[in-house]
């Protein structure tokens, strides 16, 4: 079962080195449908990654609240994957899988392994593997616990341009088997966004505001060579270079 | 050559080419060239025995007795059983004491590194304990438990708790905050988090703790039998110097440094070549 993800009245603040503190969020609210997934694009420290953090309980808002499902609910089965695999170098393939599972499930594990092209490596050593190799483990791992609510952060931002079509493409592929979870994916990869996403959220300034959100309505599965893609690509772009009017797109099909 | 010696050979030596290729293949023409890797501390030992003969020759003096006597003295107490028996007293007493302090040690460590407030507590008992002297620990042991197990293992805990303290917290830091983010993310349990990715990064740190633990415990350990106890190889030693017996002092304490090494070569080095396996799968 997928959640809903909610920012409410959400905001952070760091401090700073020369002093003071510096706004990220402001009473920042969103909220995200179970089963969808949002792509946040935007500068660099714009504030993409906090709200990322924020949704896996890695960091906690200074004020408001970040639920996932209902108020008080438990937050679900979550899979992360990071720009970096952060796999664990002594363990192999399989039991980097095992680690996030309660027990063993070599069947799931060799079904996912099978899906992200990697089960004849299932006994190899991480560092035996290329980045793109073990960027695909770690696509296995967040599947691998079923995950209610699946966060991407820059996921093929370290990899080539030909390995990051390839695992977007696997990505797909594992988001379309059985439910799937409800998802946010932070990204500088506008064409990736525009793929992989239900809506794309483009944040601009400080403290971060949503100046545009996007409806990516097209049907999965989706290919990188659909026209539509690129007219979304070219509407974050413009929408990012500040030439854009308009504030909502939709049914772009 | 076959797989398995191709796989023995050092990284570097794989594939070389130019002087360290020929220096190989000359390596190899050698029976048990295998053992290579000793050449360099048999060679040292080798200098030692040849020097300290000359140094005997020139002296000419019962304070320096020749390697012969020093040898003689060394097969008695080996072929009389004693060394084996008084070895085993002593190392049987260090492993327990490093054993209690490496318990404590890994407990504290970990706090330590984890909680900033339990480093800041116990920070005063780990610089009393890194900067009191061995002799110390000794002589307060020998006269609250007086002569008993309790006076050697305590008297070593204290004196290498410190420093194994301070091994674990590096190790602990050592672990990369990535990795304890991704743990986080996904709710790992306690105890997984622990087993699978605290206890692989300190191993190597344990490892280097433990060998300087060793050493620590070894000039605990003499003090102790010397003051406190009748038996153990410090016992000995002090038997010897009571009987002006140089060569009874340096026997005991070459059959000592021979034990250290088998412990060392024997298994410290196999256990952690064991346990850090993957490392070498990962570089093949």
């Amino acid at each position: 079962m997928s959640r809903r993800i909610r920012f409410a009245g959400v905001s952070k603040a760091y401090a700073q080195r020369a002093g003071g503190n510096r706004d990220v969020l402001r009473d920042f609210d969103f909220e995200i449908a179970a089963g969808e997934l949002v792509a946040f694009v935007g500068p660099s420290g714009v504030g993409k990654s906090t709200l990322l953090h924020l949704a896996a309980q890695l960091d906690v808002p200074d004020r408001g609240a970040v639920t996932i499902g209902a108020d008080g609910e438990y937050p679900g089965r979550l899979g992360i994957v990071f720009q970096q695999p952060r796999l664990l170098d002594w363990l192999t393939v399989r039991q980097n899988l095992e680690l996030v599972l309660d027990g063993h499930d070599d069947a799931r594990i060799d079904e996912l392994l099978a899906i992200v092209e990697m089960k004849d490596f299932v006994d190899a050593w991480p560092r035996t593997l290329s980045g793109g190799q073990r960027q695909r483990v770690a696509l296995a791992r967040a599947f691998a616990v079923k995950p209610e609510v699946l966060l991407l952060d820059e996921p093929f931002s370290a990899l080539d341009e030909l390995t990051g079509r390839r695992l977007r493409l696997l990505l797909q592929q594992l988001w379309l088997k059985g439910r799937p979870p409800t998802g946010i994916l932070v990204t500088h990869n506008m064409q990736e966004a525009a793929f992989l996403a239900d809506r794309i959220v483009i944040l601009q300034g400080h403290p971060a505001r949503a100046v545009d959100v996007i409806d990516v309505d097209l049907p999965r599965p989706r290919s990188p060579e659909d026209e539509c893609i690129f007219h979304i690509h070219r509407r974050v772009i413009a929408c990012l270079s500040g030439f854009s009017q308009t504030n909502r797109l939709e049914g772009v099909s | 050559m076959n797989g398995a010696q191709q796989a023995s050979l050092p990284t570097t030596a794989r594939g070389a080419s130019g002087w360290r290729g020929a220096s190989m293949r000359l390596l190899r023409m050698f029976p048990g060239w295998r053992l290579w890797r000793f050449y360099p501390a048999l060679l040292f030992c080798v200098l030692a025995v040849l020097g300290w003969e000359c140094m005997a020759r020139v002296l000419h003096s019962a304070l320096v007795p020749d390697v012969g006597t020093i040898a003689g003295e060394i097969s008695r107490i080996l072929t009389s059983g004693e060394a084996f028996t008084q070895i085993g007293i002593t190392l049987w007493r260090i492993v327990l004491g490093f054993a209690a302090a490496f318990i404590v040690s890994v407990l504290i460590g970990i706090a330590c590194a984890r909680r900033p407030a339990v480093r800041i507590f116990f920070e005063p008992a780990i610089v009393l304990g890194l900067t009191v002297p061995g002799l110390v620990w000794t002589l307060l042991c020998v006269i609250w438990f007086g002569v008993s197990l309790a006076t050697p293992v305590v008297a070593i805990a204290l004196g290498i708790a410190p420093t194994l303290i301070l091994t674990v917290i590096q190790g602990v830091n050592s672990v990369d905050p990535d990795i304890m983010e991704m743990a986080r993310a996904y709710r790992l349990r306690r105890v997984d988090v622990f087993r699978r990715i605290w206890w692989p990064s300190l191993i190597p740190f344990l490892f280097s703790g433990a060998r300087i633990g060793f050493s620590l415990a070894w000039k605990v350990i003499v003090l102790v039998e010397i003051f406190g106890l009748s038996d153990g190889v410090g016992y000995k030693l002090n038997s010897e110097f009571s009987l002006q017996n140089v060569e009874g002092v340096m026997a005991w304490t070459i059959v000592f440094w021979l034990a250290m090494s088998v412990l060392e070569y024997g298994v410290f080095q196999n256990a952690e070549r064991a346990l850090s396996q993957w490392r070498r799968e990962a570089r093949t």
